[in-house]
């Protein structure tokens, strides 16, 4: 069974999340970066999966007892990769611009900054859910240790 | 382990099953936000109880009236593991997940205080144990 299996999946969460938080943040700065004419920043997202896979995260596995194939490991959430948003990048009519095209517009950034401040919402809720279940994870392992007291 | 009556086996049962309810509590929070996620739940209470009372029936059974029915099965309850599933048939968000945050919290602060009450009851029974054993109270 193990208290810090527990432990380990919620370190998952938490890295995860912070990493989303480091993208949220690189959105939000290069809110109007242009990269040259025509082309801009583009949105950066985590990928998030459920972890397939690693060091001693399995459950019991129950024996006659009907579970979906796999259900019994757990692993928490892996990052599977930072993606580019494929939107399109707007255009804005701004003819003095040094990156201007030949009808005066500047490509910017397909970054919202309303998107990016409720992922950011979100991203911190995740977090703190987590932290939550590493307290009750710490508590637990802390109350079944008076038994051998 | 302990012979005479299944409690130290059906607390220790239970424990498994409230670690592995926190496991999958904790994966469902970590992956709060991995769409198409569906959240995974244990279930072990009803299995228990089920099978520490097919032991003590059966017992009853084997016994006369009046006659001390005996010791349980160390094997009663030992080998009973948690049922662990995926929930798959529900959606709460438009990418498929079915975690809410919320709801796997209030399970977890539900959860640890199972756990807190039954290490309690299995430190009051060991420290029966200990006194009967040494002689102090």
């Amino acid at each position: 069974m193990g208290m810090y299996a527990a432990l380990g999946i919620s370190a998952t969460g938490l890295a995860a999340e912070r990493l989303r938080m480091d993208v949220i943040a690189s959105n939000l700065a290069n809110a109007d970066s242009t990269t040259g004419v025509g082309d801009a920043y583009r949105r950066q997202a985590v990928a998030m999966a459920p972890a397939p896979g690693g060091p001693a995260f399995a459950l019991p596995r129950p024996a006659g007892i009907e579970s979906t194939p796999g259900a019994a490991d757990l692993h928490g959430v892996a990052v599977t990769g930072i993606v580019e948003d494929a939107s399109p990048l707007r255009r804005v009519y701004e003819p003095g611009h040094p990156q201007a095209d030949d009808q005066g517009y500047v490509t910017k950034p397909n970054v919202s900054p309303v998107t990016e401040m409720v992922d950011m919402v979100a991203a911190t809720r995740a977090f703190q859910a987590n932290v939550t279940a590493f307290e009750a994870t710490k508590a637990m392992a802390r109350d079944a240790l008076r038994i051998i007291q | 382990m302990f012979p005479d009556d299944l409690t130290v086996d059906v607390l220790t049962a239970a424990l498994h099953g409230y670690g592995a309810r926190h496991a999958a509590l904790a994966n469902n929070l970590a992956n709060a936000e991995t769409p198409g996620y569906k959240r995974i739940d244990v279930s072990f209470e009803a299995a228990l109880a089920e099978a520490a009372e097919t032991d003590r029936a059966a017992r009853r059974r084997r016994a006369e009236p009046g006659e001390d029915p005996g010791r349980p099965s160390p094997d009663a309850v030992a080998g009973h593991l948690p049922a662990v599933r995926a929930v798959d048939t529900t959606v709460l968000r438009a990418d498929g997940s079915n975690v809410d945050p919320d709801d796997e919290m209030a399970q977890l602060a539900a959860n640890q205080l199972a756990h807190q009450t039954v290490t309690a009851l299995l430190d009051k029974k060991l420290t029966q144990f200990r006194s009967a054993v040494t002689g102090t109270p």
